[in-house]
């Protein structure tokens, strides 16, 4: 799919490239921008249709700033909405690299698994406080590529390849755990934000306008950060709160140690792990962070596995 | 292709020669067939079955690049041997099919006469690759939204997770994050 020029909009197109010539400068400034700065509601109106920024050129340093930090503010603080208007967009570009399973049952499977070890985890507050529900979607990609993924807003993908190694129900609640508490966290939301804003606010804009089509500056800023992953603390981060919400679920927390002990046996070099191994730290190094939680907070609870169950499923993939 | 050039066979005046010629390439290729097993190498490590069904029993691990030889085939499974294995069954997508490799000149006449037909095709080739996810595809990756909406079919009310987890004998336990950040 084309990206579609957005010519709805015209007073809007050279603020947009304008705040990515900047972005670079302002960025670092701007990251401690107090709430006061406006949102990107200052940009988009209830019904979705940018409004008019009179005398842009004119006006360009005072309009940029506007948009310059209104833009950090919102990414700071998108409502669960935009997350999810988001979370499509990193979604479509996902699932154009490799769609969905075609398998209802799986599919279903694995939602169920999510959803559940999703109702065990952190609340995700909004700028005031308010706790934001997320619309939780689990989906297989069909892809023998070992890996899972996670969007801005609640989206969280396995592989085909990563379900057929697991052994228990438990080793799935871990992996997705994981996921959800890169969503819980806003990880991809930070690293949106660390790659550009500019871009995101050019996707969502168009979003919010109703269109189908992503900007390309989105897809590109999409598609770049799968390729280089999320900062290494917040993978650490994300297999802590993983371990926490599976545990809460009910499932054995040995599950994240089982899958990590099996992505350490595995080659850097075999071909269905390279995006994995190029995007998360050292299987070994996971490992031995977990190893205090794993020893005291953890030592002593028990779970379910559900190995049965997960066996059952994977006897219904192709 | 270049053109094969057929060797006749038979002696003149006793079976007309086109019979003969057609006895001699049924011959080649049958022949040439079983010196010509197909090849796989093991792209994913895996387990060697018993039965082509991921619960069958396991019977040794195969490592990565390992040989194996096709015996049989079933949807998504490959019944292969290997020299000091037995007999057993691994999944398709775990193996790269590999071109026909002839047996040594010589050997056999008629092997290496059938090997004349698979002369164009005498190379590696993966007729069997993964189904993979690359740096490349990601790079390339065009929005596919018709995949998330997709996506929503399968979305699972809270009510119905609830009831999983009971049926898998799963409860919520109270558990603070301390130490977790």
């Amino acid at each position: 799919m084309q990206a579609r020029k957005n010519n709805r909009w015209p007073h809007v197109a050279p603020l947009v490239l304008a705040v990515a010539l900047s972005a670079c400068k302002t960025m670092p400034e701007l990251g401690n921008a107090g709430a006061g700065l406006g949102s990107l509601s200052t940009a988009i109106n209830a019904s979705g249709v940018a409004p008019a920024l009179p005398n842009a050129p004119v006006a360009q340093s005072a309009a940029l700033s506007d948009v310059v930090q209104g833009a950090s503010a919102a990414l700071k603080d998108y409502s669960a909405q935009e997350q999810r208007e988001l979370g499509q967009q990193f979604a479509a570009v996902l699932l154009g690299a490799r769609p969905l399973l075609r398998n209802d049952a799986v599919q279903r499977y694995v939602n169920q698994v999510g959803s559940w070890v999703a109702q065990h985890a952190d609340p995700v507050l909004d700028a005031n406080g308010r706790p934001m529900e997320f619309a939780w979607r689990f989906g297989v990609m069909d892809t023998d590529a070992v890996n899972a993924y996670a969007t801005p807003g609640g989206f969280v993908f396995v592989t085909l390849g990563l379900l057929r190694q697991l052994d228990s129900e438990a080793e799935l609640a871990a992996v997705l755990a994981h996921e959800i508490a890169h969503g819980v966290r806003a990880h991809y939301v930070a690293a949106l934000r660390k790659g550009g804003f500019a871009e995101a606010l050019g996707g969502l804009v168009q979003a919010r306008a109703g269109a189908n089509a992503m900007t390309t500056a989105m897809v590109n800023a999409v598609r770049t950060i799968y390729q280089k992953g999320l900062d290494q603390s917040d993978e650490y981060e994300a297999d802590r709160l993983g371990l926490l919400y599976a545990a809460r679920a009910g499932y054995a927390p040995t599950g994240l140690q089982r899958v990590l002990q099996r992505y350490a046996s595995r080659s850097v070099q075999d071909a269905n792990y390279i995006i994995f191994f190029s995007t998360h730290p050292a299987p070994a190094d996971r490992l031995a962070r977990l190893e205090p939680l794993m020893a005291r907070k953890f030592a002593a609870l028990g779970g379910v596995t559900n190995d049965a169950r997960l066996k059952a499923v994977q006897r219904q993939l192709k | 292709m270049k053109p094969v050039r057929i060797p006749r066979f038979g002696r003149p005046g006793c079976w007309p020669g086109g019979l003969w010629r057609a006895v001699g390439l049924a011959m080649m290729w049958v022949l040439g067939s079983a010196a010509l097993a197909q090849t796989h190498r093991v792209v994913v490590p895996t387990e060697l079955r018993a039965a082509p069904a991921l619960n069958a029993q396991p019977l040794v691990r195969l490592l990565k690049d390992a040989l194996v030889t096709q015996t049989g085939q079933k949807v998504g499974w490959i019944r292969v041997t290997a020299p000091g294995l037995p007999d057993g069954w691994v999944r398709s997508t775990h193996l790269q099919a590999l071109a026909p490799q002839p047996s040594a000149p010589g050997a056999n006449p008629l092997t290496a006469l059938g090997g004349m037909f698979t002369a164009t095709t005498n190379r590696p080739t993966a007729t069997n690759g993964t189904r993979g996810l690359t740096p490349e595809q990601l790079a390339q990756a065009q929005p596919n939204p018709a995949e998330v909406s997709r996506l929503e079919s399968y979305a699972v009310a809270p009510g119905q997770a609830q009831q999983f987890a009971r049926s898998g004998k799963l409860v919520s336990r109270r558990i603070d994050d301390e130490g977790t950040r």
